[in-house]
């Protein structure tokens, strides 16, 4: 019970490296130090401007009252004019630095955001194995996004509270010492008041965030899974376990407000109390006469101006925590060093040979690991891999066309070395049908060109009437234009099959990867699918997957995997002679 | 099909008018907590009048004790005092604050909250047809977002309200009790401020638009590129992707450039015109000073409420914009709460007492919702299928075998015929006491996110761990389930994307198991598992359909030779039914597809 508590605590905090993380992709930010110029500089000349304007107003009522009372000169229509004009350029800045800012903003964003695209896109198949697809969507989108927060913040907010804060102040100084010492005195342990609280609070509305989450999770479970719901007429018990969720969500953000009602409003209240404790102390000079009720009142405007910031201070403390963690996060996938490097070699012309010497791959525990697999494939021949699930079958066939680089031995294709090879040309040889199709939101025809994206439609049809996909595309209510994937129609596990075996025609490969696993298709179905899958590996070095006895006693060879290491290898009838493992499955399945 | 991201853009937009009886049905959710919510308006209201007050106190401080005092000492005490007592009126504020944001949130969190619960009980009712007809992305998005957008309007729209046109008021009603002059002089930049506020409001909203639906397109092609990256390295597309992506965020700098051309517009145009204000006020102002019409602390307070004017009218643009998107999100709230269900129980209905199994169909006609008028997607179906037996549904993709099994479940009901088991017509009996005698095992293998053990007691709450692992051994699962990370504590993640088809499939068996059905109903699944794991599945299949009544839509040929019946079902209709020996004998449909089936295996 303990256990499954512990895991709920498993929020995002941020890490201790996160800051540096958060100052490094500052660095983003230099690559454009013309525009940080110009908008620092914008920026200072406004608070210059603010500063000034409570001077002319305090200036003003200092000198209506010697008008008053010895009737001294008050230039009314000079104080207006110079008031006016400070506005003014105050406004005209104000419209230019904006826009400014955030073009530096945007380009310096598209600029993280195009490297994260392409690092993931290159990234080996290891780090996509180990992080989930949700999970880096999460880093290239929702952690960019705090990243956009925080430049924005970063570049004016930082710079405008501390100069503000030390410009006032020393203003104040100047009219008051001690009024300076009493705005000192309230605004310093208000602004870490404000960081305390922020960062405390932090935690507690992540927490009911993530609460608010899993509530969300239930929701879309249940409306998923809403066949077993029904069908185990469980609809009350799905109401208690939401309901069970959403108490503790309501608790939890219950108590999460109650803590920031009480205690944001207290430093608030700090900083609130100096506006009374400087009427009181101001006038207390000023009754004295030490100090002139114009200069009050601009302490008093002064104290207005710093009052809009405080708010501030907890919303730069939130941003900037946020900011490093997920800074860490995007950093972490730009600067991954599991990034294949591409050998220089051009692919040497040939026929399709392939050759393991002693090549191992040994990866974390959850990845199959393959032990001392040597064999050669000749041009033009059908291997066929057997073995049960986790025997290495897929990690072998992956490191052909290295998504992964093995960790002993050497793979050769056309007799080099794969790692001297330039890694877009071996890929482009190398075709791959993979269990699960993937179609990508754009046009039938679009997800066939996928490989040549300058294929005329003609090369299209052709590809796909060898796929045996011509005939139900055609049916499709826009042909090869109609949308598929995410956005578009959704077709049936065999519709994208042949898709996918029309995408790989196109590419016309040297050597093709198959995983044989067909996804509940009626036999009409399955039968043009296997006769498509013949049409293509003719004349190239395929390696099957093989699930099924029928495909595997069509194969030139076959390779029987266990536990990650090549077992037996023969053809059908020879290994069914040598009464191995191969003919003990052979012989259970026959049995059925 | 539309996608989740597009659902949200599309929905997130829309706009309504409130009306008033949506407005009225919203506040039927805040009822429950009336006292609360006066309490809060009043704090609102008290907060409010404290906030005024500062200002005063400046004002008082300098006109009555430092501009002209004729006793030092007097003068000492009076600014004290004053101070002493706004420095109150700060506390009392802060107090207020507290309460009325504590108060706010109660309301508006339980008043969500409780539409939350509604929606997620009206959907438990809600029939199939309801789900197959409506994208799932709308459904969660229902009992999600659309909720959380009336949030603001919930929890703070009466509250910023009350404390934005009192604000208002409040400082309109100082200016005119100083002098009536200078505040309609001040008044002239009202106007244009209301102009603009409503045209940057209007334009605002377009740009965001805008800029949402692009930051959309980016997540959605990082997503794709992220889910196919076997696809894009396997075809090269590296480059061609990028300069593509490339070109996504280059319209979405330009996009929020736009939006913040318009904000750049409007901000620096409220401060100007606050500017200009304060100009008329020192301008004309002083000359009302010189006149003694005001005094000069009056003038200091004029200008420090001008400040306080400006807040209300930007609060109302923006409530006014939340009012229209809340509606929106209201109605279609309302909408999925006033869906009937269509398969509720009779009002004289029954609940079934433990059945036999025998399960009888009397020239059932169906058609779905979405089925054109003038076609039955089961024609006439009639058969009987005696306790313990199993029956193999047969025929080709949309020949009617799993509108069959979805009618016995009564997920559906039929348009003619009836339904009858152990000679009962389901109609006369409850939902609940009908389904919770069948077990369902489908293609989909659909787990919940949990511990293995709590999906495998999903069927039946009430078993023991040991009951369960007896339900395993029984069915030949146990090992595979030992063999996971964590055996029977192994977390799945959502989908079951943690486990291999197989074993989700001998998952869901042994989920039917533990539940221990009077009839299964079973969709099976082929997809490829490895030898051994196929050994598994057999037999566990054979345990499961025995002392069963257990309807099978068929795909292993071992599961139709073996079955008691084979129901073969072309375009809605039954063609042939017997037993394997029979249908083969006859040489019709059967005997054809059985062909097929051995030359697959």
């Amino acid at each position: 019970m303990a256990k499954t508590a512990d895991k709920h605590e498993t929020t995002e905090a941020p890490k201790k490296g996160g800051f540096r993380s958060l100052l490094l992709t500052l660095k983003f930010l230099g690559r454009y130090p013309g525009r940080v110029a110009v908008c620092i500089t914008l920026l200072l000349i406004n608070i210059a401007i603010e500063m000034t304007l409570p001077q002319i107003i305090g200036n003003a009522i200092t000198n209506l009252r010697w008008h008053m009372e010895w009737g001294a000169e008050f230039p009314r229509l000079k104080y207006v004019a110079l008031f006016l004009t400070l506005v003014l350029i105050r406004t005209t800045i104000g419209h230019v630095l904006g826009p400014t800012r955030n073009r530096l903003v945007q380009r310096t964003l598209n600029d993280i955001r195009n490297s994260i695209y392409d690092a993931m896109q290159r990234l080996s198949f290891s780090f996509h194995d180990k992080t989930s697809s949700g999970e880096l969507i999460s880093r290239s989108t929702t952690d960019v996004w705090r990243l956009q927060e925080f430049f924005f913040a970063s570049l004016l907010m930082a710079i405008d509270i501390t100069v503000a804060l030390i410009a006032t102040i020393a203003l104040i100084g100047i009219i008051s010492p001690r009024l300076a010492v009493v705005t000192v005195a309230t605004v310093i342990p208000t602004a870490l008041l404000l960081g305390y609280y922020a960062r405390k609070l932090q935690p507690q509305w992540r927490k009911v965030h993530d609460l608010h989450g899993e509530m969300t999770t239930v929701v879309q479970e249940n409306i998923a899974g809403v066949r077993v719901v029904k069908a185990f007429a469980k609809e009350n018990a799905e109401v208690q376990k939401f309901t069970r969720k959403r108490d503790v969500y309501l608790d939890t953000m219950m108590r999460t407000v109650t803590y920031w009602s009480t205690r944001v409003p207290v430093a608030q209240f700090i900083f609130g109390i100096t506006l009374p404790l400087v009427l009181w102390l101001g006038g207390r000079e000023v009754i004295r006469g030490d100090l002139l009720l114009g200069d009050l009142v601009k302490v008093i405007f002064y104290l207005l101006a710093i009052g809009n910031r405080m708010g501030a201070i907890g919303q730069f403390t939130n941003i900037v925590q946020n900011a490093s963690a997920s800074a860490e996060r995007v950093l972490e996938i730009i600067q991954d060093p599991e990034r294949l490097s591409s050998g220089h070699k051009p692919l040497p012309a040939g026929g399709g040979s392939v050759v393991f010497e002693t090549v191992s791959f040994e990866y974390r525990k959850e990845k199959t690991a393959l032990h001392d697999i040597s064999f050669r494939a000749e041009p033009g021949k059908t291997y066929a891999l057997v073995g049960p699930t986790g025997a290495g079958k897929s990690t072998l066939v992956h490191l052909i066309g290295r998504y992964y680089d093995a960790t002993g031995g050497r793979i050769l294709v056309e007799g080099v070395d794969i790692r001297e090879i330039d890694l877009d040309q071996l890929r482009c040889s190398v075709g791959v049908i993979f269990q699960e199709t993937f179609l990508f939101s754009a046009s039938i025809a679009e997800n066939i060109a996928y490989g040549k994206p300058d294929a005329t439609r003609a090369d299209i049809e052709r590809c796909a009437k060898a796929a045996q996909a011509h005939e139900f595309i055609s049916e499709l209510p826009d042909g090869y234009d109609t949308i598929v994937g995410e956005r578009g129609i959704t077709l049936s596990g065999g519709q994208k099959q042949r898709v996918a075996i029309a995408r790989a025609f196109l590419m016309n490969p040297r050597f093709l990867i198959l995983d044989d696993a067909t996804a509940s298709v009626d036999s009409k179905t399955e039968h043009a699918i296997q006769n498509a899958i013949r049409e293509l590996s003719a004349g190239r070095t395929t390696f099957i997957i093989a699930h099924r006895f029928s495909t595997v006693q069509h194969a030139d060879q076959i390779l029987v995997l266990r536990e990650g290491r090549l077992v037996e290898q023969g053809t059908h009838a020879e290994l069914l002679r040598r009464g191995g493992y191969y003919s003990e499955i052979f012989e259970h399945q026959l049995h059925r | 099909m539309a996608s989740q991201d597009h659902i949200m853009i599309e929905e997130a937009f829309a706009q309504k008018r409130m009306s008033r009886a949506l407005l009225s049905r919203l506040i039927s959710y805040i009822r429950p907590y009336k006292r609360i919510f006066y309490l809060n308006l009043l704090f609102t209201l008290l907060a409010t009048i404290s906030q005024l007050l500062g200002p005063k106190f400046i004002q008082i401080g300098i006109d009555r004790y430092l501009s002209d005092f004729t006793n030092a000492e007097l003068a000492m005490r009076g600014i004290l005092i004053v101070s002493a007592i706004y420095m109150a009126n700060l506390f009392l504020g802060w107090f207020l604050s507290v309460a009325q944001v504590k108060s706010a949130m109660r309301v508006g969190q339980s008043a969500m909250n409780d539409m939350r619960l509604a929606v997620f009980e009206h959907i438990q009712r809600l029939s199939l047809s309801f789900f197959d007809q409506t994208h799932q992305g709308r459904i969660i998005s229902r009992a999600d977002t659309d909720i959380d957008s009336l949030d603001r309007i919930l929890t703070w729209g009466a509250n910023q309200m009350i404390a934005s046109a009192f604000t208002f008021i409040g400082v309109v009603i100082l200016m005119l009790q100083y002098d009536w002059r200078l505040c309609l002089a001040v008044s002239v930049v009202i106007p244009p401020l209301a102009i603009a506020t409503h045209l940057f409001q209007k334009h605002a909203m377009v740009a965001y638009r805008k800029i949402r639906e692009q930051a959309s397109r980016i997540t959605a092609a990082l997503a794709e590129n992220i889910q196919g990256v076997r696809i894009v390295q396997a075809f090269g597309r590296e480059e061609v992707n990028l300069s593509r992506f490339e070109e996504i965020n280059d319209v979405y700098a330009d996009r929020a450039l736009v939006a913040s051309r318009i904000v750049h517009t409007y901000l620096p145009f409220v401060f100007l015109v606050s500017g200009v204000a304060t100009a008329i006020i020192l301008g004309y102002g002083s000359s009302l000073v010189i006149n003694g019409s005001i005094t000069v602390g009056e003038l200091a307070a004029f200008i420090l409420y001008l400040s306080m004017f400006f807040g209300p009218i930007q609060t109302m643009g923006d409530l006014y914009n939340s009012m229209l998107s809340t509606a929106a999100s209201a109605e279609r709230i309302f909408q999925l709460l006033d869906t009937k269900p269509q398969v509720i129980d009779r009002p004289a209905a029954k609940p079934l007492p433990r059945i036999a199994g025998t399960v009888e169909f009397d020239h059932v006609h169906f058609r779905y919702d979405t089925t054109p008028e003038n076609t039955w997607i089961l024609n006439d179906i009639s058969f009987r299928a005696e306790p313990g037996q199993t029956i193999a549904l047969v025929g080709e993709t949309g020949s009617g075998k799993t509108s069959i099994v979805s009618l016995i479940a009564r997920f559906y009901e039929p348009q003619q015929g009836r339904i009858l088991i152990d000679g009962q017509d389901i109609f006369s009996t409850t939902v609940d006491s009908l389904r919770n005698q069948i077990g369902i095992v489908t293609q989909e293998n659909f787990l919940f996110t949990g511990t293995v053990m709590e999906n495998l007691k999903y069927g039946r709450a009430t078993a023991t761990d040991e009951e369960i692992i007896s339900a395993a051994k029984t069915l030949g699962t146990h090992e595979i389930i030992l063999r996971l990370q964590d055996g029977y504590e192994t977390k799945i993640t959502e989908r079951g994307s943690n486990l291999s088809a197989g074993e989700r499939q001998l998952l869901t068996f042994t989920r039917a198991m533990a539940a221990n059905p009077r009839i299964l109903i079973l969709d099976e699944a082929t997809s490829a598992v490895d030898p051994h794991t196929e050994l598994v599945i057999q037999n566990a299949l054979e345990k499961l359909f025995e002392r069963r009544t257990s309807f099978v839509i068929a795909h292993r040929l071992s599961t139709v030779r073996h079955a008691h019946q084979i129901i073969v079902l072309s375009h809605g209709r039954i063609v042939e039914r017997g037993t394997h020996e029979q249908l083969l004998a006859s040489g019709g449909t059967y005997a054809r597809l059985h062909q097929e089936f051995t030359r697959q295996s």
